[in-house]
């Protein structure tokens, strides 16, 4: 299932800093990621994440550095700064708040999970 | 290039590789932004092959290029250091504030291009006034001319002896031999000039332009008035004051000669016509005007006291007349400014325009021309800058409107006429700083909102100055007359100079009279304002702005002490 634009453009973002909460990453990692913990529900175009990143880099949320991978490669890898631990602290909390009240309306069936129900 | 290096190091299909130069170059990022882009697009899309995927199928995800490169340049642009973004916003505010005040600035610019002077008063003619109404008949001016021309084939003479030049006051001094030639060149100039000293006025018509008649008199100025002319008031022309000032030398030294020749009748003749010389002078109520005949008139007291201290018994019977005339010449000794408003009030209407209430603003170019004009003595209409026009709100700002640059001349004028007939004792430091405020304004030149009047304000304090000086003169010449009266009538000295009419202008008090080897010494107190008894000192009759500068002596009148 494929998220509307408007829709993802929240959840995009607060995906992407759980995403580096856990450990840094580089740019294909985290869309790889994003396919495949999302079952597709976040995968985003690729043209979009980068844009996205840079983004929440220039905000201070995220930092970057070039460095080798294990596999010897160079690639840039991302991570989150305090703020952006912060945020995604703060982020959490409203999308627990907003994922309990669309349950309590029954925008979201109690059985629910990753949109099947 | 570096961009197509890096490229080309990498093992990536040539699709991807011209899909990743594409997007960086259509970021139209800095280069090493591009370069750190399209590094991270390699890393990329080298993750993607290895995962499996096809290159066909790597470029379809990856998604839009052209959507790509936009939102890459947006965000990239964001990661720049906030000082960097905060020039770039203030360069940006700054450009569309620009714009918008050079659109405002056209839109003035063209409304001020639509301004139109209006020249409503010939001033010229005002000018002309006085001389315009002297009957064809009873104008001097034609016979001027016609001596002036003679003049001018024959010119006062600069004698020298080895070699230095001599000025002779009297019959016998060195060089005297040549005045006498010259006076007899114009046994029959003379005549001419005494009959129009007779004539009612002048009628002499002052412009821009040479008349026909006067073409003989000035054939250069003639044919340059014809190509170079403009009717500004600025550009008037006085050709004819040099002219007046030469016919007055001439009558001074017939007056001299005649004197030592013990003719009476035609020295007095000579001064009467040198007096009416300098009132004809006068025709225009301009400064220059009223600065030569002040001189003409300083020349005649000269004259006269030259005569009665080495000839006493020539004009002997004219004293009286001789007083007579000399005291109705009060007004003829002040100095006017009519002329000098005349100017102004010309520069506004051709400068400014009209608002019917006499207020306006200023018409694109035209005050330039009138400064140019003001700085050409030739009268030559100088070519403009093309784009002076562009100047025109500046000038609405820095220049003062029609209305108050008048105002600001008249309050000037007011000053003037108001310190015009204070005594010398009392000659003031109100006007020694009005005069440096205007120095220091002229300075300033456009940051003076008042600057083209400022310009054009002459040193009238100087020219009061000279009024004063020439008046005191002639008081100076009254009490040496009055003196000379009494001892012709008594056969003695008087004692004071009480009852001579006229008082010391440094101290309100008669003229002194003091007797040094049985000859009298007439003085003044002078600038230091304490009697000396009759020591001459130089510079004793002028005002001295400094005090320290003031001289301890008399001014002695006569016998001329210089």
């Amino acid at each position: 299932m494929r998220i509307e634009r408007e829709l993802m453009r929240g959840a995009g973002p607060v995906a992407i800093l759980k995403l580096l909460d856990a450990k840094e990453r580089y740019g294909y990692e985290l869309v790889s990621s994003l396919e495949k913990i999302g079952k597709g529900a976040l995968a985003m175009g690729q043209s979009t994440l980068y844009p996205m990143i840079y983004n929440l880099e220039a905000k201070g949320l995220v930092k970057s550095k070039w460095k080798e991978g294990e596999s010897g490669k160079q690639r840039k890898y991302y991570s989150l700064t305090k703020d952006g631990k912060q945020k995604l602290a703060t982020d959490t909390q409203q999308w627990a708040a907003v994922t309990t009240a669309m349950r309590e309306i029954g925008v979201i069936a109690r059985s629910c999970k990753l949109g099947v129900c | 290039m570096l961009i197509k290096k890096e490229l080309q190091a990498t093992q990536l299909p040539e699709e991807i590789q011209k899909l990743i130069r594409r997007i960086a170059r259509r970021t139209r990022l800095r280069r090493s932004e591009q370069l750190d882009v399209a590094r991270e697009l390699v890393s990329h899309f080298e993750d993607a092959l290895a995962s499996g995927e096809s290159t066909s199928a790597v470029i379809t995800a990856y998604g839009n290029e052209k959507t790509a490169a936009k939102l890459l340049r947006s965000a990239c642009k964001r990661k720049r250091w906030w000082v960097e973004l905060a020039f770039v916003k203030s360069m940006k505010f700054a450009a569309v504030m620009f714009g918008c005040f050079l659109v405002v600035y056209m839109v003035l610019v063209l409304l001020a291009l639509q301004r139109k002077p209006n020249i409503a008063v010939d001033y010229v003619a005002k000018l002309n006034e006085t001389a315009a109404a002297v009957p064809e008949d009873e104008r001097a001016w034609p016979l001027y001319r016609a001596a002036s021309i003679v003049l001018n084939e024959n010119n006062e003479p600069s004698p020298e002896v080895d070699g230095r030049p001599v000025y002779p006051t009297w019959v016998g001094d060195a060089g005297w031999e040549e005045y006498a030639v010259w006076l007899d060149v114009h046994q029959e100039t003379l005549p001419l000039i005494l009959q129009g000293t007779k004539k009612q006025g002048m009628g002499f018509i002052v412009g821009g332009k040479i008349s026909e008649e006067d073409k003989e008199l000035w054939p250069d100025a003639y044919e340059k008035s014809q190509t170079n002319f403009s009717d500004h008031m600025i550009n008037v022309l006085y050709p004819q004051l040099v002219h007046l000032r030469r016919m007055a030398r001439l009558l001074r030294f017939d007056a001299i000669e005649a004197a030592a020749q013990g003719d009476g009748s035609r020295c007095f003749q000579d001064l009467e016509a040198l007096l009416r010389l300098a009132t004809h002078t006068r025709e225009h109520s301009t400064l220059i005007n009223d600065l030569v005949s002040l001189s003409i008139y300083r020349m005649t007291f000269q004259t006269i006291g030259l005569i009665v201290e080495r000839t006493p018994e020539v004009l002997s019977p004219e004293i009286s007349a001789l007083r007579q005339h000399l005291s109705d010449l009060d007004e003829e000794l002040k100095v006017r400014f009519d002329g000098e408003r005349l100017y102004i009030l010309d520069l506004l209407q051709r400068t400014f325009t009209d608002d019917g209430n006499g207020d306006g603003v200023l018409v694109p170019g035209k005050l330039l021309e009138a400064m140019s004009l003001s700085h050409d003595a030739t009268g030559q209409v100088n070519p403009q800058p093309t784009a002076s026009f562009l100047l025109a709100p500046i000038g609405d700002v820095l220049i003062a409107s029609r209305k108050e640059l008048l105002d600001h001349h008249d309050d000037f004028l007011a000053l003037m006429y108001e310190v015009r007939d204070d005594p010398l004792y009392a000659w003031g430091d109100e006007l020694s700083e009005y005069s440096s405020q205007l120095v220091v304004r002229t300075a300033k030149r456009y940051l003076n909102k008042y600057y083209p009047v400022d310009l054009l304000i002459p040193a009238l304090d100087s020219a009061l100055l000279q009024s004063k000086y020439a008046a005191a003169n002639r008081d100076g010449l009254l009490a040496t007359l009055f003196a000379i009266e009494q001892h012709q009538a008594s056969g003695k000295w008087p004692l004071d100079l009480a009852e001579a009419g006229v008082v010391d202008p440094w101290n309100d008090e008669p003229w002194k009279i003091t007797i040094v080897n049985e000859q009298p010494v007439i003085y003044s107190v002078g600038n230091d304002g304490d009697d000396d008894g009759g020591r001459h000192v130089f510079g004793a009759m002028e005002w001295h702005g400094i005090p320290t500068s003031i001289p301890d002596g008399d001014w002695v009148v006569w016998p001329n002490p210089e």
